[in-house]
């Protein structure tokens, strides 16, 4: 029979680093839905979508002149039109945070996988992280990048110092508004997953609360009331006239940008903080 | 550990401040709202397989849950190696956590499934795949490897949680209720996997509601009741026990009243109850001398004796006799 030492033994093998605990989770995450060919459809679309738009901005630098002959109008070069690019990568925002993360978190509440992970060495910002990943992976690659590309493309036709003084700095917005667009959109999402269970009622429950489902009630709301700022309970508006302050756009005159960058914050916030709520290993019910 | 010890109050397996384990809980507590799953366990776990027994809704699952850091104690702390459990994930690299439940990736296969659990751990993909392949050698399932897990039985998904719980080379390795389901092949095998790791000076608390079970793996068992630790030690103490108390024997034979009388003369039967024609209960307080003497008495006797079942060799009456003997 083996007879150990009894008393406390500190444990003095190495430990591998983990800077990147979460990188794990997205890979797999993002490794699940990839390979799926409705998901290749879909991105082919969204950037296709964008290639439309390098198209209108190569018309418009190269032939302005006939473009505004021909159709008697023409649209801003400058980084409005780079606004304008981002923002109608919206729809995509919509299908991609819906498909790929409606059952994020829900799947594995269902399946009892918490338990899993967190008997391993990741934290629950860890796993926020890397599930927040999956969705940001998607967003970006139909939003902010292919819209960095036309901004690229945009310099490379039109190298005159004179220009470039114009967009330099759009694509520092571009990823600054990406980012918020990613993370307003994504936590709002975990944390519905995180409430609910079948994937039909996340995906309406989502609509409604990042703003799309409110807008009639808002209006609503607005016309009884007269108070704008009813306004910045939609977090998409919110967003859209952020966005539109950021890259020198036009802005809805009713509510100051600043005011829906704070009700922006307080979202993700609120959302955060139900999300580390709700995200437990064992789910104790009263 | 040799004395047992049997008591209403919180006992342990090793007293705090007397000696450290690997693992130690200090006046752990746990509530759910009104009702209290847990209550001031005070122990510490040392080296080698340590069986936890109780009932169903005894509290096992809970405290399983608080020393593998699953659940946050309401009231006092979980130590591993020296340090608070609570918000410190670090330390679950040393630990590894089957839980009694199914949690599981049903699409992912069975090595796909433990490369991504050990990587979650930090370990690279190759290191990951050359662990993996161990852990799965290892609990017999290499040739259903690379099947999705969706499709496996009972008893193999038990030994994929069980590989997943030992695949990183854990300090401390908790196994709640690991064999439920599976059959008696693979619970022999994975019986022989448990010693061996408790052999190698791995931590390993097993969890279960059947005696005979754990005592296949080891002597030093834990009884929890009503979410107190009821006694700790040696399982053939607990058997001696068990074997002061009259047991209760119900026999099936062809003539139950002159199987009785020949029974009712020998000074380890105390009671004989006729039962029917054909059925009596006996109570002994030797159950395994009576078991000796039975068939002779019956061939004595010309009685055709059944068959027969103890009512009480269970972990049930066994509480109840230490809860006795406590008070």
């Amino acid at each position: 029979m083996p007879i150990y030492e009894q008393g406390y033994q500190r444990w003095n093998g190495e430990l591998q680093e983990r800077p990147l605990r979460w990188w794990p989770i997205v890979r797999q995450g993002v490794m699940q839905v990839l390979p799926q060919r409705k998901y290749l459809i879909l991105l082919g679309l969204a950037w296709i979508q964008k290639i439309f738009a390098g198209v209108a901005l190569y018309g418009r630098l190269k032939g302005g002149d006939l473009l505004e002959g021909v159709f008697g109008t023409t649209f801003d070069s400058g980084a409005p039109f780079f606004w304008a690019t981002l923002n109608d990568s919206m729809i995509w925002v919509v299908i991609f945070t819906i498909m790929v993360g409606s059952d994020l978190v829900a799947a594995d509440r269902r399946g009892k996988a918490l338990q899993l992970y967190f008997s391993k060495p990741i934290s629950r910002n860890d796993y926020v992280f890397g599930k927040l990943g999956v969705i940001a992976t998607f967003l970006a690659l139909t939003t902010w990048l292919p819209t960095l590309l036309v901004w690229l493309f945009a310099v490379a036709i039109q190298p005159t110092s004179a220009y470039f003084g114009e967009i330099w700095y759009v694509p520092f917005v571009m990823t600054v508004h990406s980012l918020l667009m990613i993370s307003t959109a994504g936590l709002f999402m975990l944390a519905v997953s995180a409430t609910a269970q079948r994937s039909v009622f996340i995906a309406v429950t989502w609509i409604v609360i990042f703003g799309y489902g409110f807008v009639p009630v808002i209006e609503l709301v607005k016309a009884i009331t007269n108070v704008e700022v009813w306004g910045l309970l939609n977090m998409a508006g919110n967003l859209e006239q952020v966005g539109a302050w950021w890259f020198g756009a036009e802005v809805d005159d009713g509510i100051h940008p600043a005011l829906s960058l704070i009700a922006l914050a307080g979202g993700l916030g609120g959302a955060y903080w139900w999300l580390r709520r709700k995200i437990e290993p064992v789910e104790v019910v009263l | 550990m040799n004395e047992l010890s049997a008591t209403s109050a919180p006992t342990a397996i090793t007293p705090l401040g007397t000696e450290s384990g690997v693992l130690e809980c200090d006046a752990v507590t746990r509530w759910y709202g009104q009702v209290i799953g847990v209550n001031s366990v005070t122990c510490a776990v040392q080296p080698g397989v340590t069986g936890l027994l109780g009932l169903n809704g005894a509290g096992k699952s809970t405290l399983f849950k608080l020393m593998a850091g699953q659940l946050k104690p309401s009231k006092g702390r979980v130590l591993l190696m020296g340090q608070d459990l609570a918000s410190n994930p670090g330390l679950y690299r040393w630990i590894g956590f089957c839980p009694e439940q199914d949690a599981l990736y049903e699409n992912m296969t069975g090595r796909e499934m433990l490369v991504y659990l050990l990587q979650l751990h930090g370990f690279s993909f190759r290191e990951a795949r050359t662990r993996a392949a161990q852990a799965l050698d290892r609990t017999h399932l290499t040739a259903d490897a690379d099947r999705p897990v969706g499709g496996y039985s009972k008893g193999m998904r038990q030994k994929i949680k069980l590989a997943q719980a030992m695949a990183h080379d854990p300090e401390v390795i908790f196994l709640d209720e690991p064999f439920n389901g599976m059959d008696p092949v693979s619970r022999s095998e994975s019986m022989a996997l448990i010693r061996e790791l408790g052999d190698e000076g791995k931590c390993v608390l097993v969890s279960s509601h059947i005696l005979h079970e754990v005592e296949q793996m080891t002597s030093t068992i834990l009884l929890i009741n009503n979410g107190r630790i009821l006694a700790e030690g040696n399982v053939s103490d607990i058997r001696d026990l068990v074997e002061r108390h009259p047991h209760r024997i119900a026999i099936e034979c062809d003539d139950a009243r002159k199987l009785a009388a020949y029974l009712i003369a020998a000074e380890d039967v105390l009671g004989v109850r006729v039962d029917g024609a054909t059925r009596l209960v006996v109570e002994s307080n030797h159950p395994r001398l009576f078991f000796g003497r039975l068939p002779g008495v019956a061939l004595d006797g010309g009685v055709t004796v059944r068959g027969y079942t103890t009512e009480d060799d269970n972990l049930k009456s066994l509480f109840e006799y230490l809860v006795e003997d406590g008070s």
